[in-house]
């Protein structure tokens, strides 16, 4: 009798400890599953009711409303944000690319960005149908170093928002010290242009026309090498060779896809792995 | 007794027979998929592959011949396709230069040997739709998706005419290029997740492209290097193009 009383008492314990654990971890799920939707929330100032969490992948989120998709990170900020009918949008009034700045910080301001230090290029890209104003906003810290941190917010040529996305850095990688030299790195793309055929015939015009600027990529301190050369065949490409300032290797060859160049597979899998090891 | 089993037998040799006309039928109405794509004269190796492989298509990377007359004789059977080459430019006695309309093709020595352009031209490696098939028809009207990955495709040339519009006035429910130059890397990037999304998250192919856009900005920042140039035709009677299984 005492040995059935015994095993009742810890029955009931242990099925009373099971609830509370379920539902302590519920409640936690829900707060954080309303943590999630609060950042789409305050976004597009829905009722949160009407966002869905769609799905987990890797440590990002998908959201979506009646109109966007939303990926949010694992610190619920906003990543990215797309239009769900974009092949059937009828567009209204066409607002001036000056316009647009003010409409593309505003939906920064509402992903609950902080927008000081940064430059902002906007511009009217695309053709026929397909023309969008593109604003991309660069971002900088307190000494005016460039972060890597960017943003992208592009917008139906009558100012309503097409998409955007954020893509954030460590600031404090861009003030450490690089063990590459500005001069160094410059070193290593000018041997890398003598070797090819088109590029080496203008290194005297690249020589007094280029920009060798240190940024983060992919949580990776590199020197960011741009040129444009003297040919009209080329002239609406920029060159850019990325170097990391750590190891002095390249990390992107920004070349045309036209007759003279090829991919350099080397370069590409170095990059590939910098996304992955991210 | 025998009547029942008599009957049996019928309903049975009736389904079987059912089930072979069926198949057929089926197979004659396109359930099986070909894609006709080219990394012509490129030399890489892209992922593309792999994502129609594993969408069910019958995938056919013509790389011993993908010379122009080759290209443009795999059109009408693909229900996607893909060419990842040059771009052309076209400069005149008085040094102006008109751009696209035309992508370079590279025999099975790997040298650029031809052309395959929207309209017709006086010279004789230059293989053009138009030359075929006229201005318009249903000759392409088999591809949901024509993706023509070079410099300059999406733009009309004085000389060549414009891809894309010459595509989809052939028949095909749309059509890919992009208008300014691109860049190796970042077009390669590009290509291999515009069909990621279009075929594993089966994606429309305006918002396959736009995810494309925002992977390679993801990636490269801003050195997208004129992916962002990619410009998307559709046919008159088609405002949307699905490409997935």
């Amino acid at each position: 009798m005492i040995k059935i009383k015994k095993f009742l008492t810890i029955t009931i314990g242990f099925l009373l400890l099971c609830f509370i654990l379920v539902f302590f971890y519920n409640n936690k799920a829900n707060a954080k599953e309303n943590s999630i939707k609060n950042s789409v929330a305050t976004f597009n100032n829905k009722p949160v009711e009407s966002i869905k969490i769609l799905n987990k992948s890797g440590e990002n989120y998908e959201l979506s409303d009646d109109a966007f998709l939303y990926t949010i990170d694992s610190k619920y900020r906003i990543k990215k944000v797309i239009r769900k009918d974009l092949y059937n949008v009828k567009i209204g009034n066409t607002i001036s690319v000056d316009e647009t700045k003010k409409i593309g910080e505003k939906f920064l301001k509402k992903a609950s960005l902080q927008l000081e230090n940064y430059t902002l290029d906007a511009r009217k890209i695309g053709f026929k149908k397909n023309e969008t104003y593109t604003l991309f906003f660069k971002f900088k810290n307190s000494n005016g170093i460039d972060t890597g941190s960017f943003a992208y917010v592009d917008l139906f040529l009558d100012g309503t928002l097409k998409g955007m996305q954020i893509h954030n850095e460590d600031s404090s990688i861009a003030q450490s010290v690089s063990k590459i030299s500005k001069e160094k790195a410059k070193t290593i793309v000018f041997n890398y242009l003598n070797t090819n055929t088109i590029l080496k015939k203008y290194i005297n015009d690249i020589q007094n026309n280029y920009k060798l600027e240190s940024t983060v990529l992919h949580g990776n301190k590199i020197w960011r090498f741009t040129t444009k050369i003297p040919d009209s065949k080329y002239s609406h490409f920029q060159f850019v060779y990325l170097i990391d300032a750590n190891t002095g290797e390249f990390l992107l060859k920004s070349e045309p896809k036209m007759p003279g160049f090829n991919n350099d597979t080397s370069v590409e899998n170095r990059f590939s792995n910098l996304i992955n090891k991210k | 007794m025998n009547k029942r089993n008599l009957f049996t037998k019928i309903t049975a040799i009736s389904i079987m027979l059912s089930c072979l006309i069926c198949t057929n039928v089926f197979a004659s109405t396109g359930i099986s998929r070909e894609c006709f794509y080219t990394t012509n004269g490129l030399n890489y190796d892209q992922q593309i592959n792999d994502f129609l492989v594993g969408d069910g298509y019958d995938a056919i990377n013509d790389i011993d011949d993908s010379s122009a007359s080759n290209v443009r004789s795999n059109m009408p059977s693909s229900d996607v396709f893909y060419i990842s080459t040059h771009g052309l430019d076209v400069q005149y006695n008085d040094g102006t230069h008109t751009y696209g309309g035309a992508v370079a093709c590279f025999n099975s020595s790997g040298e650029n040997s031809s052309t395959l352009s929207a309209d017709e031209t006086n010279d004789n490696n230059n293989y053009s739709l138009e030359g075929l098939w006229g201005d318009s028809g249903s000759q392409l009207s088999n591809i949901n998706l024509a993706y023509f990955s070079a410099c300059y495709s999406a733009q009309t040339s004085s000389y060549y005419g414009n891809l894309l519009d010459r595509t989809v006035s052939l028949g095909a429910k749309s059509s890919i290029g992009f208008y300014n130059s691109v860049g190796i890397t970042q077009s390669k990037y590009f290509d291999d997740r515009f069909f990621y999304h279009a075929l594993d998250d089966k994606e429309e192919v305006s918002t396959a492209a736009y995810n494309a856009l925002m992977d390679a900005r993801e990636a490269y920042g801003q050195d997208t290097a004129g992916v962002e140039s990619c410009v998307i035709a559709y046919g008159s009677s088609n405002e949307s193009a699905y490409i997935y299984h």
